[in-house]
């Protein structure tokens, strides 16, 4: 669970955050939407604790984020960002095992393995488990990162206290890999994890997420359950392009844009 | 990671094997001596006893223990200090081929020492310069080394993660901009400097002696012990800063002591046995090839190996065109090189675009 009051953020003389208030409880996906520039992935960094200059105060499990230690934070907070520069050739096992870095000094345990091996299996990856990280493609280096982030937050998701921030996870995969980490995500977000996603395309959004907070400028302009929030209406305020709503054969709501 | 057991029995092996070098380089030399006498000079100054019936003559015990071993362990601080420096200049520019020659760090470090030589009765007056003592030209080699790695950093780092072209751009410029300075304190040289200016060009072990190991010694050891403790937190750092971050390391504190300890070692190598090129890329490669990237194997295999192969560098460079010796740095050259371009053309792709 994640709540923030009244974020604002400067950057000069420019408002990048505005009286933002946000929330995110467990068993959901809450999607940060907006268009560029409306502040999400700043949002996000101020969630994260590396930026600094906000106003405004984040609770984190009910705990202000400035009274985190950040050694425990990393125990029930993972962050997942939009590509790693990882370039050393670790393997998948390896990669995966740092996610549990905060939990053991020295050597990993053997539950650090088992938590590993279990994050692994749940992603898919057993096949690649001893491959070089290196050579995977973008989509399994995503899936590689998302168990490491799984395994990372493992027992505080047991508890139901988890919390998962995603930037753009996945903006630069293709159509198979983009509803296959966000399906994962979906059914992930079920076991009591608090998951939190920067988006940009509202169709997944209405897909995959249960809330939505609608950003522009720097102002939250709408927030609730998607349905209510990623609506035509609202897209065409947004953006100067004509849009019609759609259903899915499983009656999700889509939207389907057009210039004129 | 590298399972508990094996990374301690694959260090175990290496350990043994530089042993085993250690033992057969002691033999090799101008003089040849059997291999019972240098065992008995060995036992003798090591334990205070005499060995079965040998009974090394003062010249012979001299011979080992006073010019042989003083350039083999000179060669074992050196190897490891440079190959750890490597890992961890690697480590913290998240660059494989990341060096501290190819990007100017010893270049530092040796304008550091030849600021000392040139001019540090000058600038520090004669009463500073007694009170250092021996310390003067590696703490001089240190902060050359240090100054120059922070400057790389904040050149690199703006834009986060540090690319490979960036890198080496930093590196020509800080390169030629050293070799420049080196240049106008050679020409302000006295006879005397020049002598001792010279060798920082291409890097010898030949000026190995106790006293001089004595100096360096605790300057090494201590970022050893120091970097043992950094692994876990290395390895994090190579998913990027703000991933460590995330995973509770405090990026800052790592960043400062991985900087000061790569320049204390790099500096203080620099300063006892001149700029040794290609070493500190090679040996974590060449570790990491074997078993991946895990700093808890990666620092200690890079020590060990680094120490062996700077000892048989050594011994080739002095077999090589005996009695006259190579200077060690065409050695590690001749061997870095063609690796570090083999790197490169591996990595064209991405290189070039």
């Amino acid at each position: 669970m994640i709540e923030a009051r009244q974020i604002s953020l400067t950057k000069g003389k420019k408002n990048i955050l505005s009286n933002v208030n946000f929330r995110a409880i467990p068993n959901n996906i809450t999607a940060i939407i907006g268009p560029n520039g409306a502040g999400k992935s700043t949002l996000l960094e101020v969630f994260c604790g590396t930026t600094k200059s906000h106003t405004g105060s984040v609770f984190i499990e009910g705990t202000a984020l400035g009274e985190w230690k950040i050694a425990d934070l990393a125990k029930i907070r993972a962050v997942m960002r939009q590509s790693s520069s990882l370039q050393f050739a670790f393997t998948v096992e390896e990669v995966v095992l740092l996610g549990r870095i905060p939990h053991f000094s020295g050597s990993p345990r053997k539950i650090d393995r088992d938590i590993a091996n279990q994050t692994i299996c749940r992603m898919g990856l057993q096949e690649l488990s001893n491959k070089r990280y290196t050579i995977l493609s973008g989509g399994e280096k995503q899936r590689v990162h998302l168990a490491r982030s799984l395994a990372q937050i493992w027992e505080a998701q047991q508890q139901g206290k988890g919390l998962f921030l995603l930037d753009e996870p996945v903006s630069h995969l293709d159509l198979q890999y983009q509803h296959q980490i966000l399906k994962e995500l979906h059914s992930l977000s079920r076991t009591g994890l608090t998951i939190v996603l920067v988006l940009h395309d509202w169709n997944l959004a209405l897909q995959y997420a249960d809330q939505a907070v609608l950003l522009k400028n720097g102002k939250s302009i709408n927030a609730g359950s998607c349905e209510q929030v990623l609506t035509v209406d609202a897209l065409k305020k947004i953006y100067p392009i004509e849009a019609e709503s759609l259903k899915t054969p499983q009656g999700t709501q889509q939207i389907f844009t057009y210039l004129n | 990671m590298v399972k508990g057991g094996s990374i301690f029995f694959r260090l175990c092996l290496l350990f043994l094997i530089l042993l085993g070098g250690v033992f057969w380089v002691s033999l090799q030399g101008a003089v040849s001596l059997p291999a019972g006498k240098v065992i008995a000079v060995f036992v003798n100054k090591i334990f205070g006893i005499s060995y079965l019936n040998e009974y090394p003559t003062i010249v012979e015990q001299s011979i080992v223990w006073d010019i042989r071993m003083p350039r083999i362990v000179l060669a074992i601080l050196v190897g490891s200090a440079l190959s750890v420096s490597g890992a961890l200049i690697q480590g913290l520019f998240r660059n494989p081929l990341a060096d501290p020659g190819i990007i100017g760090v010893s270049s530092g470090a040796a304008i550091g020492a030849a600021v000392m030589i040139v001019l540090g009765n000058r600038l520090l007056g004669s009463d500073i310069m007694e009170g250092l003592g021996a310390y003067a030209i590696p703490i001089a080699s240190m902060i050359g080394a240090l100054l120059i790695t922070f400057i790389i950093y904040q050149l690199s780092a703006l834009g986060g993660s540090v690319d490979l072209i960036s890198m080496l751009l930093i590196g020509i410029a800080i390169n030629a901009l050293a070799g420049s300075f080196l240049g106008l304190l050679i020409f302000m040289a006295s006879d005397d400097q020049l002598r001792t200016l010279t060798f920082w060009g291409l890097g010898s072990l030949a000026r190995a002696d106790w006293q001089m190991i004595l100096t360096a010694l605790p300057l090494l050891i201590l970022p050893l012990i120091i970097v043992g403790f950094l692994a876990r937190s290395l390895n994090a750092l190579l998913l990027g800063e703000e991933e460590a971050d995330s995973l509770g390391i405090s990026v800052k504190t790592l960043k400062r002591l991985l900087i000061v300890t790569t320049a204390a070692l790099v500096g203080t190598a620099v300063s006892v046995a001149g700029t040794i090129g290609f070493l500190s890329l090679v040996v974590p490669h060449i570790i990491r090839t074997a078993t991946g990237p895990d700093h808890r194997f990666l620092i200690p295999a890079s020590a060990l190996l680094g120490a062996l192969l700077l000892l048989g560098s050594d011994t080739l460079a002095r077999q090589i065109v005996a009695p006259a010796e190579l200077p060690i740095g065409i050695i590690t050259a001749l061997f870095g090189a063609p690796l570090f371009l083999g790197l490169l053309l591996q990595r064209k792709k991405s290189f070039l675009g």
